[in-house]
This record gives C-alpha cells, structure tokens and sequence, in this order.
C-alpha cells in the first residue's frame, strides 16, 4: 500500500540520502511540470505572424543596404570610407571590437555561470549563445571588409606556398586570427552540444525535411544513460575550457592595440579592460534579444523578473569595474607624466567630447540606476538601458580606436578634425546589424529558445531542494 | 517447468520521476538483471551514475586533443618563423611569448573537438535509428528502465515484478522492431 | 527590521545534527595564539634590530607586508561581503573564517600611520623638485592611513551587521566591496609604484586588488583545512570544498593571467623603462629568485596541483595549496617594493625582510584567532545556513 506523503517524508527524515525511499519519486507535479514546459518551447519556435515577417523583412533589407554598401567599396576601394592618416582604423575596427564584445557575454553567461552553478543561467544560457554564434560571424566580417581588399583575406591564414612566405606569429594580429576562428569553432561545439537533447524533441515533433534536418543536427539522441553521461563529461569540459578561452579571445584583441606604443594605447589594463568592457555590452545586447522575446513568446513563467534581476545586478557589477578601469586609466596618464598621454586623452574629451561624455554617461553613470530594486524589475527601463549600454560600449570602442590615433607622436600628422564617417561606412554596419538580426530572428523561429533539458534538471532540484527541506521540518508542506 | 522463449527487445518499466530511477537500476541488478538500459528526460547525475559508474573516457580524448593542440600550435609557429626568419620589432625569430598564445589557442581547440569526438566514440552516435523501447514521451516526462536480455517468460516476469516494486507506472513488454533510419515514432 | 525567527529543523533530523554540532564548534585553543604571539614578538624585534643596521631594507619589508597582509585582511571583509550579496547560500558555511581575516585592520591602520617615521628611506625621491604633486610624502601616509581606517570602521560595522543578521548588512556589504577598490587601488600605487618613479602600470592596481582577493580564498581554504575535522566534515561537505577548490584554482589562473598581460605588453613595447624593470626584476640577483618563486608559489604550483577534482575535493589538499599561493603573493609584494630602494644586498637582509615577514604573519594569526574566539565559527541563527545542511546532500 502506497505511502501517504507526510508518511514517507517522516520516514525519510531520519535515513540517509542512499537509504531515503519514495521522496519524488511518484510525485506527477514534476512530470505536468516537464510536460508544460516542453510545450511552451517548443511551442514558441513556431513563431510567424506580421511581426515576425516585417522584423525579417526589415533585417533583410538592412542586410541588403550592407551588401550594396561593401559592393560599392569593393568597387571603388577604400577611399569612399573616411580613412585617411593618422585615422586608419575608425568604423570598422571598432564595429569588430564591438561585435566580439557581444559575443563573449554568451558564453560567460553559458560557461562560466555553468561552472558556478548558477540558478538563473538556463533562462538565459540558449539565447546568450546564439548571440555568441552570430556575434562572432558578424565580427568576423569587419577585418575582411576593413582589408579593402577582401578576397586577398586568406593572406591572414598561414598556408604552405611556394615563396615559403609566412604571416608573422609575432603579430597580434595573426594571433587574432587563431584567437577568433578558436573562439567561433569552440562556440559552434559547445552550442550544438547543448542543442542535441533539445533537437531530439524538435525531431519528435518535426515532419519532413525539417524531421530529416533536426534527426541529423541530434544525431538519433534519444537520451539513453551512456549518451547523458559522455554528454555531461563533454558538454563540462568545453565549458571549463571556454571560460579561459573567452578571456583569452578578448585579450588577444585587445592586444592589437596595447602591443605597440601608440598614446592612449600602450596599457597594460587593456586585457582585462576589455574583457570586462565585452561582458558588459555581451549582458547588456542580452537583455535587449530577451526582453521582447520574453514578452512575444510567451516565456514570462520560464523568465521571469527574479532572472531579470541577477542580470541587471551582473550589468551594475561589471559598470562599476568598468569605471574603475576607466578611473586608473586617467589616473595613471595624469600620474605618469607623460605629455603625450595627456594630449591624447584631452582630445578624446574634448575633440571627441560629445562621444566621450555620452560613453560616460552611458557607461558609468545610468547603470547606477540598477542600485534601486524597483528599476532592476522595471521591463521597460530595463531595455531602455541595455539600449543606452550599447551605445555607450560602441562609442567606447571607437573613442579609444580612432580618438586615440587622432593624436600620435607627431605633431604634424595630427588629425585636425574628428573622423568624418561616410555613407558606406554606415551602410555595412547597418548591414552587420541586419545579419545579426535576421539570423537571431532564424534561430527563434528555428530553434528552442530555452534549453528544455537543462531547466527541467533546474525544477527537478528545486523541487528536491523543497523536499529536503520540508524532510527537516523547515519549510510548510503545501 | 517449461521454458517458453519470446522474440522481445526487453522489458520496459516508465517511471513517474528521475527519483526512482537508481532504485530501480539497483533492484534490477541485485535481481541479476544487469544488461539495463536507462531512458532519461534530463542529465540526472544520481540516475546516470547508478547505471554508469564508471568514469567518461571522453575526458582522455579532450587531453589528447589538447596535448596535439599545443604541440601543433608551437610547432607551427616555431617552423614557420624558421623557414622565413624575418626580423620585426627587433624581437628574436622564435620568440616564446606570442608563440605560447598560438599554442594556447589551439590546445583549447583541439581539446574541445577532442572532447566532442569523445563523445561521439564513447555514446556511439549518431545512431539515427530509433530504439525497439523508444517513445516520445520518454525525452519529454518519463524516465524509463529498460531490462533486455530476457529471453524466457520467466525471466520477463520477473523484470516486471522488480520494476513494479520499484514503482514504475507503467510496465510493457517491447517487442524487437526492425525501424528505419530517423522514422517516426509516437 | 530584525530577520524573521530562525525555524528549527525536525529533532532527529540529518540537518539538527548538524546545526548542533556547528553550535558545538570550539573555538581556537591557547596554543596557537601563544605561538603566534611569540612570532609577532620575534618580528618586532627583528624590526627594531633592522632599523639599526638597514633601514632602507627594513622598512621596504615593512610597507610590503602591509600591502600584503593588509589586503589580505581587508580581502577576507570583501569576500564575506560578496558572498552576502550574491545571495551564495553554500557562503554562509566558510563566511566566517573569511570574515575574521579582518580582525588585522586595526593594526594595519597604525602601522600605515608608522610609516611616516620611514618615509625617508621608502621614498627616495623625497626633496627632489618638480614633483607631481601626488608625491607628497606627508599626503600619501595619511591618506593610506586614513583609507585604511576609513575601511576598518566600515568593515566593523559590516561585521556586526553580518553577525546579528540586521538589514543594514546589505548595504553596507555594499559600501565595503565598492570602496574596496579606489582605496586599496591608492594604497597598493603609494606603496606598490611610487618607490620606483619610472614604473607605471595601468594594471597594476587590478593585479594588487586581485591577489588581495586570491590570497584570501587561499587563507580561507586553510582555515577550512584546520578546522574541517570531526562534525565540522559533515557541515562542510566535499562538494563545497570544491567549490572554494575552483574559485583558488580560478583565480590563480586569473592572477597569473594578469601578470602575463602586463609582461606581454612591456615586452612587445620593448620601451627602456618598462623593459628595464623587467630585466631587472628577472635577471639580477637576488630579485630574479623572488620573482621565479613568486611566479611558481602564486600561479603555477596552485594551478596545476589543483586541476585534479580529487586534489579539489580534499580540504587537505586545499589548504597547502593556498598556503603555497599565500607566499607566492607575498613574494610578489616584496618585489614590488623592496627592488626599486636602494637595498643592500645580502643574507643579512634576507634575513631582516624573513623576520620582519614572521613578525606580521605572528601579529596576523593572533588577530585572527582571537576574532575567531569573539564569535561563532558558524552563522547557526541564519535561517540560510540551517537550510543550507538541509539540502547539503541534494544533487542533479
């Protein structure tokens, strides 16, 4: 006769953890829990209707300004870009930074909070890595684009030739190449990976060529003992190892400007000044995908404001390093004594001054805000700043990229006025917007937008924790 | 006695919850059924372990890849800046330091294609051909025990018995099926 | 606002035993805390012999383990804070050993203000003309001082908030981990940077505030060593010793991380004054042995004795690791400063700076020991920690 479960909780309070019976085991909340959830997901990948076909249509069309935009500079070269000396790299490189930025907060969010175990990682973890993909691909098209040249691009890449030429590996920026094209494959595995218990309920579901696509991408997973516990150790480790991968990658980048000895530069806080500044912005683009989506799709139960908070709580912690990095780096010009720094960091504020301030204000001031519970639950206000973050992360970058060329040691090869962006220009980072967006929009159509498995072992312990917890008299049974 | 054998993949118990999943897997091998097979909805580590106690192999083929990774890395660089030894910046044709990020980079690449193809190798994927036991519901909210290598009736009864006191739900015998690749299961 | 009355667990229960034995806990014997008197007393009078023979020497060490252990008082403060604010329940079980560490800030405060009567010898620059006016030998003391007491009083007042669960615990968790970083950024350029003019390093002040923090996970896992005996195995379970055994680990890396930054960009650059330092700090005597051994106490030993999960796993394990990284972090202090003074080199100052390192080692254990006796090992009123055993054995 089956146990009544006051009766087994009493039985079990008093056995150890191998020894306990019963407990959830014939519990049918956790199966309509499971059941719900795989529905509501599944369920939002089939997202259509007018929005979604004029959210697509718009990002297509910006896509399509991008292409016409890198055409006519493939066309009539790099002169119809405002690049002149001392100003080289301007627009397009920091787009690039910007772009890696973006992508290192997804697997910060994926790995590193997998690595701490952290409750509201699975509300976030899916779309965090998609943003990572899709960031880095559009990342990599700016130094492509920015070589004017584009289809000489696999002069970055060390081949075997003829003249036994060879890149230079003491160059950042071949160590950039590595860094990226690891980053991008590493992010690939580790989103596919995670995506293989969730595909197989997609195949379940799917018919046709789509049932063909989503069999193969799954591999036939049907979630035996062996494949969970090769998957477990897998799935762990490329996450242990793209945690110092993330670090690395945005450090390499970084590099590219720290490893000479340009003003304004030549620091050694870039790594982690960068690394910090990605994470930042990463959170902050983040928030914006999961806002709407939240709302549109119908995730509310499954993201809720709890998650919401922890996210902006990260967002203000990352500020406030942020703006101490910010504040040695000046203290430090100011404490070093040397001139040209301080020439250079001048006309960044003043020169540059609408963008520099804006940066700040963007930066280091409005992400106070989230000191105050009520804002960090605010839907609105929430998105509002991610917007503002990104802004001021993108104006960041470029005011460290071009505002500190404006100045070198030179004198006489000093830009005179700020740099002046051309339509092109604006073209293909409008374009780069669109892939993104339009890809984003593919994979919400596509795929689950939260990882179905991994939150159901969320509810599982949660619900084990509750049992524990009312095992030892410290919580109400319902 | 008689002994009546029957053409069936195996005896399947679906269970409400992964709780009772490692009882079962216990109940089951201290009947001396031991050629089990677990179906789970989720990673459940208390569920996985009882049915595979042993280690992953997978973490070998990580640790290999990234031996070969780094090795790789330096020596790319190290051939490469001796077969065209131009000197930039005055620093010296092998110079460590940017050859140990090279190095660095492609450890941990190799390391996670290692570990991927780890898993791959030690879960026999992709094996796109449904299983005999295979339904739905079991990626969904069922975890399942399916006890194979029952060929008498014997033995089926008592596979059902064990997984009944074990608390599954639901108790089928699963007839062997030839299905096809990725065909449609309800 | 009070917190809510603590709900005690069924009688009988895995998570009563607990709790009963974590009130049971004893607090440190007299032993270590006379043994450790008579260390603080040997480096007072290694001190006072140095001040006669070398003073350039002595109060080089001097500054730099205040650096060190300073920041590892105040790191034990921001740890405690942080666990607060990041709602870790597994934090309550180690809270307090971290939070103890603060015990030493008193003492820091007046051996900050000490340093006055040394400003000669640690600041050589002192009288020259055309200095900045940050090079004030008389404003950087008593703004170190005053930084540093400014950041006792706070972290007093979040002890005691933490300890009687009030609701000013949050903000002021808040206020300590926030101030952390402008004030000990200040102290570690004052004391870190400024006895060498032509260093100066944005990191720098990350590097210093980083190891502030790894050096307390490192005393933190210590203390877990010893005390992790008996009942205290139960409360403080394997899984959360290697938890505390990845964040070493994480941040070993991390510091060896930024230690690699600064280098690479000082060597790319390949500038007179960074380079040189680097060759001076690398390639002469004795600092190049400092250097290497701080380089393998604080990064490469740690991070590789803890990649093993079972090394993680076992308290043991941990806590000689962390002692490992402890001296590696405090070698690093000492070759922040004591390379840029005009030092004699020698046994005999290797001797004085190892007494003068004893000394505050022996001052640093007697106050922590002795704010170990002030309050319970374990938070056993914080409804967190309770429910923390009750679901110690939950796992997915």
């Amino acid at each position: 006769m089956a146990l009544a479960k006051s009766q087994i909780i009493e039985r079990n309070s008093g056995l150890a953890r191998h020894e306990r019976v019963g407990g959830l085991a014939d519990d049918p909340e956790i199966r309509r829990e499971f059941r719900e959830l795989t529905e509501t997901v599944v369920g939002a990948t089939g997202v259509g209707g007018p929005w979604f076909t004029a959210a697509l249509l718009l990002s297509a069309g910006a896509m399509g300004i991008g292409a016409v935009s890198w055409w006519a500079q493939l066309n009539y070269g790099l002169e119809v870009t405002g690049l002149q000396h001392p100003m080289m790299w301007a627009m397009y490189i920091s787009s690039f930074v910007w772009w890696v930025g973006v992508a290192h907060s997804g697997t910060m969010v994926s790995a590193i909070l997998f690595l701490f175990r952290a409750r509201f990682r699975p509300a976030f973890s899916r779309t965090a890595e998609a943003m990572t993909l899709i960031a880095i691909v559009t990342a990599t098209a700016f130094p492509i684009i920015h070589l004017g040249r584009a289809w000489r691009f696999y002069w970055l890449l060390p081949y075997p030739n003829q003249r036994h030429l060879w890149p230079t590996f003491r160059s950042p920026l071949l160590l950039d190449v590595f860094a990226i094209l690891t980053y991008l494959l590493v992010s690939v595995m580790f989103f596919w990976l995670g995506l293989v218990p969730d595909l197989a309920i997609m195949r379940d579901r799917a018919k046709g060529w789509a049932r063909t696509l989503y069999g193969i991408a799954s591999l036939g997973w049907q979630g035996k003992g062996n494949h969970w516990h090769h998957h477990h150790m897998a799935y762990g480790i490329i996450a242990s190892l793209a945690t110092p991968l993330v670090i690395s990658v945005h450090t390499v980048v970084s590099w590219d400007f720290s490893l000479g000895i340009t003003a304004g530069w030549h620091s050694t806080i870039f790594p982690p000044f960068f690394v910090l500044g990605a994470v930042f912005s990463g959170l902050a683009m983040v928030l914006t995908l999961m806002l709407p989506m939240r709302a549109l799709l119908g995730l509310k139960r499954y993201i809720t404001l709890e998650h919401l908070d922890w996210l902006a709580r990260l967002i203000l912690l990352m500020s406030l390093l942020l703006s101490f990095c910010y504040a040695t780096e000046y203290f430090m010009i100011w404490y070093g004594r040397d001139q040209l720094e301080k020439v250079n960091l001048l006309n960044r504020m003043t020169t540059y001054g609408p963008l520099f301030w804006t940066m700040t204000l963007c930066n280091s001031v409005f992400p106070l805000s989230l000191f105050l519970p009520k804002l960090r639950r605010n839907v609105p206000f929430l998105f509002v700043l991610s917007l503002l973050v990104n802004l001021g992360m993108w104006l960041e970058r470029f005011v460290v990229v071009a505002g500190s060329l404006a100045r070198d040691y030179e004198p006489y090869a000093w830009a005179r006025e700020g740099y002046h962006v051309m339509l092109v220009e604006w073209g293909i980072i409008v374009g780069s917007y669109g892939l993104f967006f339009f890809c984003f929009l593919l994979f919400v159509r596509y795929l689950p937008a939260l990882p179905i498995a991994e939150y159901k072992r969320e509810l599982l312990k949660e619900k084990r924790e509750q049992h524990a917890l009312e095992a030892a008299g410290l919580e109400r049974e319902p | 006695m008689s002994v009546r054998r029957l053409d069936i993949e195996g005896v399947m118990g679906v269970f409400t919850s992964p709780d009772a999943i490692p009882r079962a897997v216990r109940e089951a091998q201290e009947a001396y059924l031991s050629d089990l097979e677990i179906f789970l909805p989720i990673d459940d580590k208390a569920s996985v372990e009882e049915a595979h106690p042993a280690p992953s192999a997978v973490r070998w083929f990580a640790a290999a890849g990234a031996l070969f990774g780094a090795a790789a890395g330096m020596g790319l660089c190290v051939w490469a800046s001796a077969d065209y030894p131009l000197v930039t910046g005055g620093k010296p044709i092998l110079s460590m330091p940017p050859f140990i990020v090279v190095a660095f980079e492609l450890m941990v690449l190799f390391a996670a294609a290692g570990a991927v193809v780890g898993f791959l190798r030690c879960s026999q994927l992709p094996d796109l051909t449904p299983d005999s036991a295979w339904r739905q519901e079991l990626a969904v909210d069922s975890p399942a025990v399916l006890i194979r290598l029952v060929p008498t009736e014997e033995s089926q009864s008592l596979a059902e018995q064990v997984l009944r006191e074990a608390g599954a739900r639901q108790v089928r015998r699963v007839p062997k099926e030839e299905r096809g690749v990725l065909e449609e299961v309800p | 606002m009070t917190s809510e009355a603590l709900p005690r667990p069924r009688p009988g229960s895995e998570a009563a035993r607990l709790v009963d034995a974590a009130e049971r806990t004893a607090p440190p014997g007299a032993t270590p805390l006379v043994l450790s008197g008579a260390l603080a007393v040997l480096g007072i009078v290694c001190f006072v012999i140095g001040l006669m023979q070398d003073p350039v020497v002595t109060w080089g060490a001097v500054a730099a383990n205040l650096l060190f252990w300073a920041g590892l008082a105040q790191g034990g403060v921001v740890v405690a804070a942080s666990l607060h604010l990041a709602e870790a329940r597994w934090g309550r079980l180690i809270e307090r050993f971290a939070l103890a560490l603060g015990g030493f800030k008193p003492i820091s405060v007046v051996i900050a203000a000490g340093l006055w009567f040394g400003r000669s010898r640690l600041f050589p620059w002192m009288g020259d003309r055309g200095l900045p006016p940050w090079l004030n030998s008389n404003a950087l003391v008593l703004r170190d001082a005053g930084g540093l007491l400014v950041m006792t009083l706070l972290s007093a007042a979040f002890a005691r908030a933490s300890i009687r669960r009030s609701a000013a615990a949050g903000p002021l968790a808040m206020a300590v981990t926030i101030l952390f970083f402008p004030i000990f950024g200040i102290l570690s350029v004052d004391l870190g940077m400024s006895p060498d003019l032509r260093y100066h390093s944005t990191v720098y002040p990350v590097l210093y505030l980083s190891g502030c923090y790894y050096s307390t996970l490192a005393a933190t896992a210590i203390s877990v060593a010893l005390w992790r005996q008996g009942e205290v195995r139960a409360i403080i379970p394997p899984k959360r010793v290697l938890d505390l055994g990845n964040l070493l680990w994480g941040f070993a890396i991390f510091v060896g991380y930024l230690w690699w930054c600064e280098f690479l960009v000082h060597w790319m650059g390949n500038l007179p004054d960074e380079a040189g330092r680097h060759l001076h700090l690398w390639h002469d005597w004795p600092w190049r042995i400092i250097a290497w051994g701080a380089l393998a106490c604080g990064v490469l030993v740690p991070s590789a004795a803890l990649l093993s999960r079972g090394v993680k796993r076992s308290s043991a394990a941990g806590g000689l690791a962390g002692a490992v990284a402890l001296a590696g972090i405090l070698l690093e202090r000492l070759l922040d400063v004591l390379p840029a003074l005009p030092v004699e080199r020698g046994v005999g100052a290797a001797v004085l700076t190892a007494g003068v390192c004893v000394g505050f080692a022996g001052m640093f254990a007697v106050c922590y020991l002795l704010a170990l006796r002030r309050t319970p090992l374990f938070p056993t009123e914080d409804p967190e920690f309770v429910k923390e055993l009750a679901v110690k054995d939950v796992e997915v």
